[in-house]
C-alpha cells in the first residue's frame, strides 16, 4: 500500500521520495533516510526520487519503520529502541530473507547487524537437518560429498547433542 | 535427502509464492550471518548444510576472529577444542586477527599457532596454561609504523615454555582482589614479556578460575605500555 505523503508541512525539512519495486512511493525526511548509505550517496549526487528496484513495498515499509524509529534515537530512549529491535525481528522468518537482502543492498549497517544476529541465533545449537528445514535449504551434497564433509571432522560430532526442533 | 516443503496449505485461494531458499542468499550476507556462530558450530553444523554454505565456511574472511572456550559443562572435550582451533588457524590463511582461547590449550597448540605459516602477518592472542586452572592470555598487535618484528624473534617467544609455578592462586572477586592480582599478574607477565622480545604488546587479559571445580570465571584486562618492561599503565575491568 502506498502511503501518500503525510507530513510535508514541515517546511524546511528536505523531503525525499523512495519508490519500491512495486511502484509505490514513500515520502520521507532526508534526515531519516540517510541512515541508509546507498541512499545517502544518491542524495549527495542530487537525487530526490529514489527508485529501489530490489526492494518491494512490503519490505520497504518494514525498513522505513526501522529507520524512523532509529532516527529518534537519543541517549535516553536506549531501552525503547532495544525493545523495538526485539519486536522487529520477531516477524515471519521468510520476511527476514527479503529484509536482510534489502538491508544489505541499502547498506543500513545497524539493521544488517540486527538481522544477521537474529538469524544466526536461529541456527545456534541446531542439527544440520533442523537448519535445512528452518531455512528451506535442500541438501545438494552428493552422498559421497556428504560423507566426506562429515568425516572431515568426525571427532567433533561424537556428542550429537544438537537440537532437532524447528523453533 | 530433500526436505522440500509440501504445499501444506493446500486448498487456499491462491498458491503462495514459493518460499525463498536461504541457500540462494548472496555469499556475503551468508558470511555475515555465519560468522556470528561459534567456531564449533560452523564446523559441526553450518558447513554441512549445503555446498554454498560449505564454500562460505571455507572463506578465510570467516576466520578472522576465532573464539574458543572450554566449558566444564559442555560435552566437548578440550582435546577436541584444540583440534578445532588448529583447523580454524589453517582456514584463516593469514587473515587471523584475533584468537582467543579460554580454559584449554597446550604448548603443542601454541607451537602450532606460532609455527603456522599463516599467522605470520597477523597480530595474535597468545594463551597459555599457566596452571591447571588459570590461563594467561597475551595479545599483541603488530604495528608496522616502526618496522615489523622479525618473525624468528616472535616465534622464539611463542615457543618459549611457560613457567608453571607462579600462578597457583585464584582471584576471589574481581574488585576486591585487584591489588593482589596486580602483583601476581606482573610476576607472571614478567616471565612472559621477557620472553617476548618484541615491543608490540598492547594489552594482556588474564582469566583465572577458582580452583576446585570452581565455576566462576573471573577476568580482567591489563593495559601495558609498548615498551619491553611490563609496566602496568592502566587497568580496565
Amino acid at each position: 500500500m502506498a502511503s501518500s505523503s503525510s507530513s510535508s508541512k514541515t517546511g524546511l525539512k528536505k523531503m525525499l521520495t523512495l519508490k519500491s519495486s512495486d511502484g509505490d512511493e514513500f515520502e520521507l525526511e532526508e534526515s531519516i533516510v540517510i541512515q541508509c548509505q546507498t541512499i545517502k550517496h544518491m542524495v549527495e549526487d542530487g537525487f530526490s526520487l529514489i527508485p529501489l528496484q530490489n526492494v518491494d513495498t512490503k519490505t520497504l515499509t518494514k525498513i522505513i519503520e526501522y529507520m524512523k524509529k532509529h532516527a529518534e534515537k537519543t541517549e535516553s530512549n536506549k531501552e525503547e529502541i532495544k525493545n523495538f529491535n526485539k519486536e522487529f525481528v520477531k516477524g515471519s522468518f521468510d520476511d527476514q530473507f527479503e529484509l536482510v537482502s534489502a538491508a544489505n543492498y541499502l547498506h543500513i549497517n545497524g539493521l544488517m547487524d540486527l538481522l544477521c544476529q537474529s538469524i544466526a541465533d536461529r541456527i545456534n545449537n541446531k542439527s544440520v537437518r533442523a537448519v535445512r528445514e528452518i531455512f528451506n535449504i535442500s541438501n545438494d551434497y552428493t552422498p559421497d560429498e556428504e560423507e566426506k564433509v562429515r568425516d572431515e571432522h568426525k571427532w567433533a560430532h561424537e556428542g550429537g547433542e544438537f537440537d532437532e526442533s524447528l523453533d | 535427502m530433500h526436505n522440500e516443503r509440501e504445499a501444506s496449505s493446500s486448498s487456499s485461494i491462491a498458491p503462495p509464492p514459493p518460499l525463498p531458499s536461504w541457500a540462494d542468499l548472496p555469499a556475503e550476507i551468508t558470511a555475515n550471518i555465519l560468522l556470528r556462530l561459534e567456531t564449533i558450530e560452523i564446523l559441526e553444523s553450518a558447513q554441512r548444510v549445503c555446498t554454498s554454505w560449505w564454500k562460505v565456511c571455507h572463506d578465510p574472511a570467516m576466520w578472522r576472529v576465532v573464539d574458543l572456550k572450554y566449558n566444564i559443562f559442555s560435552s566437548i572435550r578440550d582435546r577436541v577444542l584444540e583440534k578445532i582451533c588448529k583447523i580454524a588457524v589453517d582456514r584463516s590463511q593469514g587473515q587471523l586477527l584475533k584468537i582467543s582461547i579460554v580454559n584449554f590449550g597446550s604448548t603443542d597448540l601454541l607451537n602450532y599457532i606460532a609455527q603456522s605459516k599463516y599467522v605470520d602477518e597477523a597480530g595474535i592472542f597468545y594463551c597459555c596454561r599457566v596452571q591447571n586452572e588459570t590461563l594467561l592470555m597475551l595479545c599483541w598487535e603488530e604495528r608496522k609504523r616502526r618496522g615489523t618484528v622479525k618473525r624468528d624473534e616472535r616465534r622464539k617467544s611463542l615457543v618459549k615454555q611457560q613457567r608453571e609455578d607462579c600462578a597457583n592462586q585464584s582471584f576471589d572477586s574481581e574488585s576486591e582482589s585487584w591489588r593482589q592480582s596486580h602483583a601476581l599478574s606482573s610476576t607472571i607477565l614478567e616471565e612472559q614479556l621477557i620472553a617476548v622480545r618484541c615491543t608490540k604488546l598492547r594489552y594482556a587479559r588474564i582469566r583465572g578460575r577458582a580452583v576446585p571445580q570452581g565455576s566462576i570465571v573471573h577476568s580482567l584486562t591489563l593495559h601495558f605500555c609498548k615498551r619491553l618492561n611490563p609496566w602496568l599503565e592502566s587497568v580496565t575491568s
